[in-house]
């Protein structure tokens, strides 16, 4: 019970993948200039990776090792299709400001990472925790990134503008570099608080 | 015979009085006729802008220090000179804690990220101002004309057939303070060549280049060479000996690198000014230019049988 | 290995057929909407949208299939009707080539008088705070009443946006050239 509670919470802040893993990054950087973005992008990554770290883990057994990993992205690739059909249909609005970041879930590090390093080898209870846990740790860091980005370049947190009309916003937040600046500063803040914890646990 | 008194003494064995300290000394006076022009054009802006951006520089880098535990090196000077080096470099409308917010970035990110001074890839003043102009477009684009302060297009905006050459010489046009007057900028560039401060080759590299790509372009090479900031930062910002290569033939490629992608980014490219990012793509280059331009060690590299 | 994949494969197809079928008329029909809510935008008091076909060359030939074979471009443009039946005006998506990419815009034209009434920026990649105020209204309202008599160029008849002239002269070209051509097709098979 305990270590599958652990499974689950080691995405979250352990070896979160945006923060500690540092694996998919581009659509971090790329989708994060609005907090609900984040959070979409976030979820709908989540999604993929569950059902797909638990369809590959119920396989696991039947699907041969020289093929795994065309059987890997045939499956991802399944789960994507679905998600993007259905905010295609659902959340248009969303789908449009996401776009090609959608699709790209496919190829996303943490996916196919998670299936091969984790799913492969473990329980389906497991992997389907362990996905879950992933997922949420991505959602959450591109969150809060995505919640800095739009608070500095837009003046504004989830659509609700804080600043006035026309006040003067620090365009270069929203901006690709922008992106990468706020991510180095979270990353140095969470080595800070590891370093923090390791130094009290000790 | 008299008995050899032979001196043993440690490493280093080639002395130099130069310190950090006297370098940015150096610098520092160097900067005065500019830092009069930008007064003497602009007024109470210009003082506000460098009084701000210096303080704000400094304070940035002591309280750093101090966070990180550091020894607190602001008396070397570098940090002063970064501050005034990005007040002199933006417009004079722009207003007070955008100055503060671009000098202490310049020095955070630019440079104490990095590890502090000599650790830095990328000149601090111009990272701050690259910041400034990608934050804060419009108020980074709001020029005044020199002595009234009425608002103005810089040279460069106008174009080579409404700028008068004297104009652009004296410093009475438009555009960053420090920037305008390009006598200045040569009196105090003869200074620091004087001093052994810079080395020539990058600004001659720098000048040079923009001179042919001018001729070559058709356009009139003494404008692009006046107007705008090229004057400023091939003395003062691609000269800085952290960012810039250390051998005379990687000084010579830096040089003309920079006055390539200035002219470049004038002629073909979405701002009117290139200095800022040639610089600064130069600067990234600056290792492998070191490495490259690596003089032989005497005796290797030559195949035996030759 | 090869029946596993083969039967993977299998298994990915149907689903997705599956989901494509349900949620494909709902897309459809998201597309629609938004492209009429544009329109309206662009042509005030319209309540349904034509769309017509054109090609520059051989005018009247409205079958894409045939268009295609003859490799001939298709220039769409979106005609509104009121609710008395009377046409209102006709709009058309221009572009141009702004600093982050194309920009697209929705531009509409009076019935009566083939003077521009309104313009829509679709999409734009522009910086922003700086090239993103294309879509101030205070710009765009510069193009209203322009036809293709007017030069429609920057530093003209338009006025920059201070800083942006690469996205504003985008959205210039994007007007003046789609002008031009719409209003010529348009006009030209009746």
């Amino acid at each position: 019970m305990a270590r599958l509670w652990k499974n689950f919470v080691n995405g979250l802040w352990n070896e979160n993948p945006t923060f500690r893993i540092m694996i998919g990054l581009c659509p971090v950087l790329a989708v994060t200039t609005e907090a609900i973005n984040g959070i979409g992008m976030g979820l709908a990554t989540t999604f993929v990776l569950v059902c797909s770290s638990a369809l590959v883990s119920l396989l696991r057994k039947v699907i041969p090792e020289k093929v795994r990993i065309p059987a890997y992205i045939v499956v991802i690739a399944t789960f994507v299709t679905i998600v993007d059909l259905f905010m295609n249909a659902y959340l248009p609005d969303l789908h449009q400001v996401l776009g090609l970041f959608i699709p790209l879930i496919v190829v996303n590090c943490i996916v196919l990472g998670r299936a091969e390093a984790f799913a492969s080898k473990n329980s389906v209870v497991s992997s389907i925790l362990d996905g879950l846990g992933m997922g949420l740790g991505f959602t959450w860091a591109l969150t809060v990134l995505a919640a800095v980005r739009e608070l500095l370049g837009s003046g504004s947190i989830f659509g609700w503008k804080l600043a006035a009309d026309g006040a003067t916003t620090i365009g270069v937040m929203s901006l690709p570099p922008g992106a990468f600046i706020t991510l180095g500063i979270l990353m140095a803040l969470m080595n800070m608080i590891a370093a923090r914890q390791k130094r009290r646990a000790s | 015979m008299d008995e050899l008194k032979l001196l043993v003494s440690p490493s280093p064995h080639v002395r130099d009085t130069d310190t950090t300290e006297k370098i940015m000394f150096a610098v520092l006076i160097g900067l005065l006729p500019v830092v009069a022009a930008a007064i003497y054009f602009f007024r109470w802006p210009a003082v506000r802008i460098l009084l701000l951006s210096s303080a704000a520089a400094v304070a940035t880098e002591a309280i750093w220090q101090r966070l990180r535990g550091q020894p607190i090196r602001i008396g070397d000077g570098s940090a002063l000179i970064t501050g005034l080096l990005l007040g002199l470099s933006v417009p004079p409308t722009l207003p007070s804690w955008m100055v503060v917010v671009g000098s202490a970035f310049a020095i955070a990110i630019g440079k104490q990220v990095f590890g502090g001074l000599g650790h830095n890839p990328f000149n601090p003043a111009l990272v701050g101002r690259a910041f400034l102009t990608a934050s804060f477009g419009r108020a980074m684009t709001t020029w005044t004309a020199p002595l009234d302060g009425v608002t103005a297009a810089t040279p460069l905006a106008l174009g080579a057939a409404v700028s008068r050459i004297p104009d652009l010489f004296f410093g009475q046009v438009a555009g960053s303070i420090g920037e305008t007057s390009a006598l200045a900028i040569l009196l105090g560039g003869i200074y620091l060549f004087y001093k052994g401060v810079i080395d020539y080759r990058i600004p001659v590299g720098i000048g040079a280049t923009v001179t042919v790509f001018a001729l070559l372009a058709g356009e009139n090479p003494i404008f692009h060479l006046l107007a705008g900031s090229v004057l400023f930062g091939a003395v003062y910002m691609a000269t800085d000996m952290v960012t810039s290569p250390v051998t005379k033939a990687g000084r010579w490629i830096f040089g003309i690198g920079i006055g390539v992608i200035i002219m470049v980014i004038r002629l073909w490219g979405g701002y009117p000014e290139g200095v800022t990012f040639a610089i600064l793509l130069m600067n990234a280059v600056t290792p492998l230019l070191n490495r490259w331009t690596r003089p032989r060690i005497y005796g290797q590299g030559v195949k035996a049988s030759e | 290995m090869v029946v596993v994949l083969s039967v993977i494969a299998m298994v990915s197809a149907a689903v997705l057929s599956l989901v494509y079928g349900k949620t494909s008329v709902i897309i459809e029909e998201n597309a629609a909407r938004a492209l009429e809510s544009s329109v309206l935008e662009v042509l005030p008091g319209t309540a349904t949208v034509n769309m017509i076909r054109r090609s520059p060359d051989e005018l009247g030939v409205d079958d894409p299939q045939e268009m295609r074979e003859k490799g001939q471009e298709t220039t769409i443009i979106y005609q509104g009707v009121d609710e008395q039946g009377q046409i209102v005006g006709y709009a058309f998506v221009g572009e141009g080539n702004g600093y982050g990419g194309v920009v697209r815009v929705l531009v509409g034209v009076d019935e009566a008088t083939d003077q521009v009434l309104n313009v829509k920026i679709l999409n734009h990649a522009e910086t922003p705070g700086l090239g993103s105020r294309i879509e101030e209204e205070g710009f765009r309202s510069q193009f209203a009443g322009k036809t293709v008599d007017d030069p429609i160029t920057v530093n003209q008849d338009i006025q920059i946006i201070s800083g942006a002239t690469i996205s504003s002269r985008a959205v210039a070209d994007a007007v003046r050239e789609g002008l031009q051509d719409t209003v010529r097709i348009y006009r030209g098979g009746e």
